[in-house]
């Protein structure tokens, strides 16, 4: 957390209609950890590039239908994208009785918004995989640091309210057993509906390794993945790669 | 001509025939006397075991139709078999057709039983299979080689298009492709730099590539439904784990029931496709244990609704159903709401009362079920097909067409036995042809009994049984001879007695009331009176409010002197179950003319058709007596004086016909007479109904003016048979202050009536000079004659001039 201030969780939501649907969660989650939510809807600067140009068409990832790819076109997905997750912010907001702001920020490839990020307490990163339906399981690494803990906590939370199951992924190291009875602990101490919970525990390998994470992540496709931040250390150099490469939509808990 | 005697208006029991002191020495009934037919018939039918040999008992209301019946019946269902559970399960087939199954008695709650573990044990064992490690294992295989296929499809692309210098970019709905240089994207100013052959070169590599990109885009879904199918399939490897052992466990144990082996057969492929439910809800809450999962609605198509069980019956079933509505006798299929809408499933079917009495007997009331909007057909819609359909009205009427449920019919072999008056009966048979062909059996009961001896005993036993039965005090000797007195007036008829058991019983429990409020151990014939006494009295608002009308002469009735063209009818009223009669004068008048006897009664529309057929009987009787030779000249005119209702029956037209006579013959009539009686085409007198309310009618009205010793009523001679009247008319005819007269034709009647001999005719036709019968005959002569002298007929005026007392012929 970040001193007596409010703590923020910045909401990274990529130009793409799945992505849109993450606000819930985010807002609630914002809720409970009684933070306020920063929305940062991206706009990919290369693709007004690339539809400046006479001959390029946009292939549907739905259809395969080919179309016509122009500036205008873009800017127009680009409106309504932001419109909707606008809305969508707004009566989520009003219900769980959370602040939020909402930009729109054009990126270029690698470029990530290093200045907001660097002062979030949590930061949602919601590619093109999110779900049409809710997810289903709710996955921690923990590896017994602060922030795993409250990562934990979030998710212990967010289960006992969704209603779906928690597994807690777990470094494969010698003190497995010791980061179990910490995960205990954390349950423990949380709510009673969360301490009805019954987490499940899986061992992976190289957990703390953002290569290892990206292989786990993407065995765990449409879920959400919450993430304590010393394992990626909020690096902007690391957000394309959870934008992009990721299949699920992760939280990263500071 | 004599009045009767005291003796012949009440005929006493003959306490000869009771010998005992109070009715609990009597030996119970084995059988309710005067039922013989009845209780063979219904021997008959029950015993029967052809389709079509239903019952239908007919009989008053209060014979004892239901008793009998029920404990007849109930001899025969408790010998008999008991039969099986009638059950509904889900058909994972046909959903909307859930399928019926037959088990012997008590296996339906436990085939229930089982089915409530088997989805405790598959919300164990489920999870536990598909969270174990080796499914997850598998089913992980599957997912990475997925996405392993569809990654590598991409990716090859992507390498494919950067070698070429091309950028695949994801856009906002699919995918795009964009040239590059130095790593770096072209805009269209760099694009535009380009030489032509270029940029020509570049546009026709975007193209190609977009027709890749397009066709393996096109691929991926066939990849995925690949993908869905080998998860299927792993599914079902695993579901076999979970389900198999369970399930040969239950079909081990109804390897003898092909029906359920059948079901457990469906289930079993059912349950291998469709086990998400039992994995969803075991993870959701944790808190919950198996036995109350099984319990929620989203387990209900594993259960086995019990519509009947049989399990603790003896016996077959023998059911009466008070209320014999469509649905209570063909059984119904119950809705819930559920987000506004109306659902239902196999669980909300429940049992009729025809499900209830299969392989046993069924008891209903026939004007109920008549009654009953669509009861009666559905009932015989059952019986003729042999087979139990659940319908709900809604489509049996085609009013509305929701989605519903169509259960299986259920096989039926019921006996029914519908109890209702002989009219029902009677009226089925001639109108339903179907009547016949489903209710074979009449079972008549009858509603009186011969006053014989023999009889009489057994009807004092019968007394005795209702006492005992109803816990009343014994009733002592002349307590039964009176309540047996009164049973004869029951039924109107000295030779007969009541088999209404119902009103016989509450005249012995107003009785007892009685005899206990004088604190009476025993019943006496005193109590019996002063019940019956009280009863009149609690009855008599309207009686007596009629009996005032009389007295204050609000409704003229003379019971002295005499007068021409008038008499005292009686007639009888029912309100409630209070029947009493009252007189009323009936007038007539008579002159020269053509129209014959006019009835006003009729001519205003108050008069029924019986009513008319008797004053149609009259002109009847006066132009065959009076007129054979000649026109009946004459326009009479006959009616009910102050009577504004209704007037039907044939019990007046004794006295219309005399009353008619006077009014033609201008002989006064005595007005201390009341007469009834009906009469025929040649004179006689004839039996009519309500001899003794009619007799004790005129009796009260006399009273109140005061008896003078010459007042009374003249009846047919056939009811003195009927005659029961009440204390008070028959002391007062033994004191010579009333009197009851008993006529067999119409010439006695007029002789009582007018004090004049009636008169016989002599060979011509000519009655003799002074009687009234002469009268009669000479006025219609002389109205004949002045007919003809009005048509100019010489032989008229002549006759006219010689006094016309000579017949002549034309």
């Amino acid at each position: 957390m970040s001193g007596t201030e409010q703590p923020r969780l910045l909401l990274l939501v990529e130009s793409d209609p799945a992505a849109v649907r993450c606000v819930h969660w985010a807002v609630r989650l914002a809720a409970l950890r009684k933070a306020r939510v920063q929305a940062l809807f991206i706009e990919r600067g290369e693709l007004l590039l690339t539809a400046g140009l006479p001959f390029t068409r946009e292939i549907s990832r739905y259809s395969a239908r080919s179309r016509d790819f122009s500036p205008a076109s873009v800017a127009e997905q680009f409106d309504r994208l932001f419109g909707r997750l606008q809305q969508q912010l707004a009566r989520e907001a009003a219900l769980h009785q959370v602040l939020w702001h909402c930009e729109r920020r054009r990126l270029e490839r690698g470029a990530a918004p290093a200045e907001d990020v660097g002062l979030v307490d949590m930061l949602m990163a919601a590619p093109q995989h999110w779900r049409s339906s809710p997810p289903a399981v709710l996955y921690v690494v923990f590896n017994g640091t602060a922030a795993a803990e409250r990562a934990l906590a979030s998710g212990l939370e967010l289960a006992a309210l969704g209603g779906q199951r928690l597994v807690l992924l777990l470094p494969d190291t010698a003190d497995v057993d010791a980061l179990q009875a910490r995960s205990r602990a954390v349950q423990q101490a949380a709510g009673p509906q969360a301490q009805a919970l019954r987490p499940q525990h899986i061992t992976i390998h190289n957990a703390e390794s953002m290569a290892a994470l990206k292989v786990t992540a993407a065995r765990l496709q449409g879920e959400l993945l919450l993430l304590p931040g010393e394992l990626i250390g909020l690096d902007p150099a690391h957000l394309d790669e959870l934008l992009e490469v990721l299949p699920l939509p992760v939280v990263v808990v500071r | 001509m004599q009045p009767l005697s005291p003796d012949a208006l009440y005929h006493h029991c003959d306490l000869s025939l009771l010998s005992f002191t109070d009715s609990s020495e009597l030996p119970p009934l084995d059988a309710l006397p005067g039922q013989e037919r009845a209780r063979e018939a219904i021997d008959f039918g029950v015993g029967m075991a052809h389709p079509g040999y239903n019952l239908f008992v007919t009989g008053a209301l209060g014979v004892g139709k239901h008793s009998l019946v029920t404990r007849l019946v109930g001899e025969r269902a408790a010998a008999a078999t008991k039969p099986g559970d009638c059950c509904y399960v889900h058909d994972f087939e046909q959903p909307a057709r859930p399928r019926s199954l037959s088990l012997p008695g008590g296996d339906g709650r436990r085939l229930q039983r089982e089915m409530q573990t088997l989805v405790e044990q598959l919300l164990d064992v489920v999870p536990a299979t598909f969270q174990g490690e080796d499914y997850q294992n598998r089913l992980q295989e599957i997912h990475d080689e997925l996405q392993s296929r569809e990654k590598q499809g991409m990716e090859e692309l992507v390498e494919k298009a950067r070698g070429q210098g091309i950028a695949l970019l994801r856009t906002p709905m699919g995918f795009t492709l964009g040239p590059m240089q130095d790593g770096k994207l072209l805009g269209p100013e760099e694009f535009n730099k380009l030489p032509e052959a270029r940029r020509h070169e570049i546009e026709r590599v975007v193209e190609g590539l977009n027709e890749e990109l397009r066709q393996l885009l096109q691929r991926m879904p066939r990849l995925q439904e690949e993908n869905r199918s080998r998860i299927k399939a792993l599914n079902r490897e695993f579901a076999h784990v979970a389900v198999d052992p369970l399930l040969q466990g239950l079909q081990q144990r109804w390897q003898e029931h092909t029906g359920v082996l059948a079901w457990l057969e469906s289930l079993h492929e059912h349950l291998l496709e469709n086990l998400e439910a039992f994995f969803r809800n075991a993870e959701k809450d944790g808190n919950t244990t198996p036995s109350r999962l099984a319990l929620e609605p989203e387990y209900r198509e594993y259960r086995v609704n019990v519509l009947v069980d049989h399990g603790e019956t003896e016996g077959a079933p023998l059911i009466y159903e008070d209320n014999p509505t469509f649905q209570n006798l063909i059984g119904r299929i119950e809705h819930q709401a559920q987000f506004g809408m109306l659902t239902t499933d196999f669980t909300l079917i429940r049992p009729g009362a025809l499900h209830r009495a299969n392989g046993g007997y069924l008891i209903l009331d026939a004007r109920k079920l008549l009654t009953n909007p669509f009861a009666w057909e559905g009932l015989k819609r059952a019986l003729r097909a042999g087979e139990l359909r659940i319908e709900s009205l809604e489509d049996v009427l085609s009013l509305t067409r929701t989605t519903s449920l169509e259960p299986e019919p259920v096989p039926l072999d019921v006996k029914v036995v519908l109890c209702g008056e002989r009219m029902l009966y009677l009226l089925l048979q001639e109108y339903d042809p179907e009547f016949s062909q489903l209710f074979k059996v009449q079972a008549d009961f009858s509603e009186e009994l011969t006053r014989a001896p023999q009889q009489v005993a057994l009807y004092a036993r019968l007394i005795a049984d209702i006492a005992r039965r109803e816990q009343l005090p014994p009733l002592d000797r002349d307590g039964v001879a009176r309540v047996i007195e009164h049973s004869s007036r029951m039924v109107d008829d000295a030779q007969k007695l009541s088999l209404n058991v119902m009103r016989l019983t509450d005249l012995l429990r107003e009785s007892a009331y009685w005899a206990r409020d004088g604190g009476n151990g025993q019943v006496r014939a005193a109590d019996v009176r002063r019940a019956l006494e009280r009863r009149r009295y609690r009855h008599g608002q309207v009686r007596e409010q009629l009996r005032e009308q009389v007295a204050r002469e609000l409704v003229m009735i003379a019971t002295t002197g005499e007068s021409i063209g008038q008499a005292n009818g009686l007639a009888v009223f029912r309100v409630g179950e209070e029947w009493f009669g009252r007189p009323g004068r009936i007038s007539a008048t008579a002159r020269v003319g053509g129209r014959g006897v006019v009835d006003i009664e009729r001519e205003t529309r108050l008069g029924g058709p019986i009513h008319s057929k008797g004053v149609l009987i009259l002109g009847s009787y006066i132009a065959q007596r009076f007129a054979r030779d000649l026109p009946l000249s004459v326009s009479a005119s006959l009616v009910f004086e102050q009577s504004y209702g209704m007037v039907d029956g044939d019990s007046a037209s004794a006295v219309e016909l005399c009353v008619l006579l006077s009014a033609i013959g201008g002989l006064p009539l005595a007005q201390r007479f009341a007469v009834t009686g009906s009469v025929n085409q040649h004179g006689a007198i004839q039996a009519i109904g309500g001899v003794n309310e009619k007799i004790e009618g005129y009796f009260d009205v006399c009273v109140d003016r005061g008896l003078d010793g010459g007042q009374g009523v003249i009846i047919p001679a056939a009811n003195t048979q009927h005659l029961m009247l009440r204390e008070d008319v028959v002391e007062a005819v033994r004191e010579g202050r009333f009197t009851v007269h008993a006529v067999r034709h119409i010439d006695e009647l007029l002789a009582l009536l007018t004090g004049l001999p009636a008169g016989e005719a002599d060979a011509s036709g000519r009655f003799p000079e002074g009687s009234a019968n002469a009268a009669v005959q000479q006025q219609l002569e002389r109205w004949h004659s002045v007919q003809r002298a009005e048509r100019g007929d010489g032989a008229g005026a002549a006759a006219l001039n010689g006094g016309g007392t000579r017949h002549e012929r034309d």
